[in-house]
């Protein structure tokens, strides 16, 4: 860790309490961001003699039990996302991976709703099971996504593409049917494939923090292999790198956060698109940087995306996948357009 | 300025000086015993048995198609051989780990780096890669000096921080260059370096690969497809046909006009380079 790396990273950070801040404070009922320091602040332990409660026990319910844990599962589905995106990106060097256009996302979500549907999803392993199974089916969709875009042991980046689509939109009407299928209601399907993060609450928060945690280390550990990957396969190799080994390992981090983020919150498409690429733009393509403000970066953007879903046509709340693909699929659109002119094929 | 390079030919637990040693008690830093290697039902090399000395410099010649680039490959351990086994220090290459193999030989290839968005100098520290542990500390304190050093030597200091996508393709091959001298190899493997280059890098190219060489002691192996080039910088030749051995010997035995017009099928004149003793290559009409 230089120096340089430093900065942005504290930049980030105070962004991200800024935006926790600000976030829990928007809704229904405002509450003002000095009060909500202080409340936050109260419950430190130690702190209670020096801060006097001037605020009312309703402010103080909405925020601890409704917003706070909704903007913390917020910040941890997008850092999910960011990361995996930014590591999809990285090993297998493509500028349109992430886990929503690889198919990993819908082929985790295939696996959760099935468990749910039939009303398993506690058993085998309690609380893992869902996390486990949406893995389990992230990755074999992963898997064949791969073998269908492999061409002469080459995998170019629009056949990649084309194959997650074709895959993404199969799974996807999987999980619509076995919604319809359910007494559940529309909404239901709608949170499958759209994605949502409302009704959840703290142990959903708990249930995502070690995969995040994990995710990041692990990750974080495999930047400078994938800093030297991004030279080629070959170079790499020459290097020192053992390519197949960094790249097993990464994409299964990778799908193991995916489908714990899948798990809590639905299928919330481009994420691991937009953020990693506006931190490259922003800083370059360093994954020692790229990683942890992967991350970060996602929980920001995803705190915003959902704080406008629930607010801006409030009562209603818009589905969280459709504001991310507001602004992800056009996004995407210009990634496409560019990198069909720098590079025709960047495998 | 420059101490980097000389100290390991005057470190006295160096393996590869042997300037003090007799000839006769040098073990080769490459032996290939019986080295075949099939694509499916096509033999690309046929029994190869082949010894590098310490400190040669080798260029492998020969025409389209008959072994040359998969023979770097494997002896840059990322292709492996069906039969045959070849041995790096005595052990067989295959007994290395990765990293191992990464301390001990690098490869530049024909096609420089690609144009990414990486600063010159980071793409250089890049070369450090296998001496580095997990937290990104390198195993030599003054890495950073040595970089640094490499820069100055190869006019990179101004490019330093200018990445990689804004340079032109002989200024990307000078900084692929830059890193291979980076990971600091005991053997270096070349497949066709100054394909891309025009003449004047192509010169400037060979003329830094020499210093280099013979700074530091590194045996060397080039895939070379101009001859002349290959005859002026190389104490050896290897020239391959149709994967099998054809010949080897020094510039003098093969640059023979009867040799080349059986390897590569054209009418050529030998000359003599002026200024040194190496023969030249002139092609006659058909």
């Amino acid at each position: 860790m230089s120096r340089q790396h430093v900065w942005p990273l504290l930049l980030f950070l105070i962004l991200l309490v800024i935006s926790v801040v600000l976030n829990t404070g928007i809704g229904s009922v405002y509450i003002p961001g000095g009060q909500i320091t202080r409340i936050l602040l109260h419950h430190i332990p130690g702190m209670q003699r020096w801060i006097t409660p001037d605020w009312s026990e309703a402010a103080e319910q909405i925020m601890l039990n409704i917003r706070l844990p909704r903007v913390m599962l917020a910040l941890l589905v997008g850092a999910a996302l960011g990361l995996a995106g930014a590591a999809f990106q990285g090993v297998l060097r493509n500028p349109l991976a992430d886990p929503f256009t690889l198919g990993v996302s819908s082929g985790s979500s295939v696996g959760a709703a099935v468990l749910i549907f039939t009303g398993y999803q506690y058993s085998l392993f309690g609380g893992w099971t869902l996390p486990l199974i949406a893995f389990v089916s992230g990755a074999i969709t992963l898997y064949i996504v791969l073998a269908l875009a492999r061409e002469q042991g080459r995998i170019p980046t629009g056949s990649l593409i084309l194959s997650g689509v074709v895959m993404q939109s199969f799974l996807g009407a999987i999980v619509s049917f076995l919604a319809s299928m359910s007494e559940g209601s529309v909404n239901e399907i709608i949170f499958w494939t759209m994605g949502s993060l409302s009704l959840r609450g703290w142990p959903y928060v708990l249930a995502m923090l070690p995969y995040v945690v994990i995710g990041i280390v692990l990750l974080w550990s495999q930047a400078r292999a994938m800093n030297v990957l991004s030279l080629g396969e070959r170079e790499a190799a020459h290097l020192g790198v053992h390519v197949d080994r960094t790249k097993t390992v990464v994409l299964i981090i990778a799908t193991l956060i995916t489908a714990a983020a899948v798990s809590v919150s639905g299928v919330v498409a481009f994420v691991g698109l937009v953020v990693p690429h506006m931190i490259r733009l922003l800083l370059g393509p360093d994954y020692r940087l790229l990683i942890p403000l992967s991350a970060i970066g996602g929980g920001i953007f995803l705190m915003w995306a959902d704080t406008a879903a629930r607010t801006v046509l409030a009562p209603t709340e818009i589905p969280l996948g459709v504001v991310t693909a507001f602004v992800g699929a056009p996004f995407f659109a210009y990634l496409l357009h560019r990198s069909k002119k720098k590079q025709p094929d960047m495998m | 300025m420059l101490s980097k390079w000389k100290k390991r030919s005057t470190t006295p637990s160096n393996p590869y000086d042997h300037s003090s040693t007799s000839a006769g008690h040098r073990h080769p830093v490459l032996q290939l015993k019986e080295l075949t290697k099939r694509y499916g039902e096509q033999t690309v090399l046929h029994e190869i048995n082949w010894s590098v000395q310490p400190g040669e410099c080798w260029g492998i010649v020969g025409p389209n198609g008959s072994g040359k680039t998969t023979l770097l490959q494997l002896l840059a351990g990322t292709e492996h051989a069906q039969q045959g086994e070849i041995f790096l220090q005595q052990r067989p290459l295959h007994t290395y780990s990765r990293r191992e193999l990464a301390q001990h030989t690098a490869v530049l290839g024909q096609e420089g780096l690609a144009p990414l968005h990486y600063p010159v100098k980071e793409v250089l520290a890049m070369g450090r890669y296998p001496y580095q542990n997990w937290l990104g500390h390198d195993q030599l304190a003054t890495a950073d000096q040595l970089l640094d050093e490499i820069m100055e030597r190869l006019d990179l200091k101004e490019l330093a921080d200018r990445p990689l996508d804004q340079l032109s393709g002989g200024q990307r091959q000078r900084v692929a260059f830059g890193k291979v001298m980076a990971q600091q190899p005991k053997l270096l493997l070349l497949d066709e370096p100054t394909t891309y280059l025009d003449i004047a890098y192509q010169v400037h190219f060979m003329e830094w690969l020499d210093t280099w060489r013979r700074e530091s002691n590194i045996t060397v192996i080039a895939v070379l497809h101009d001859l002349n080039l290959a005859a002026r910088y190389c104490d050896r030749l290897l020239a391959l046909q149709e994967g099998q051995i054809m010949m080897q010997g020094t510039p003098e035995q093969l640059m023979e006009e009867s040799v080349l017009k059986q390897l590569f099928r054209i009418r050529p004149a030998i000359v003599h380079h002026p200024d040194i003793d190496v023969p030249q290559l002139l092609l006659k009409r058909r």
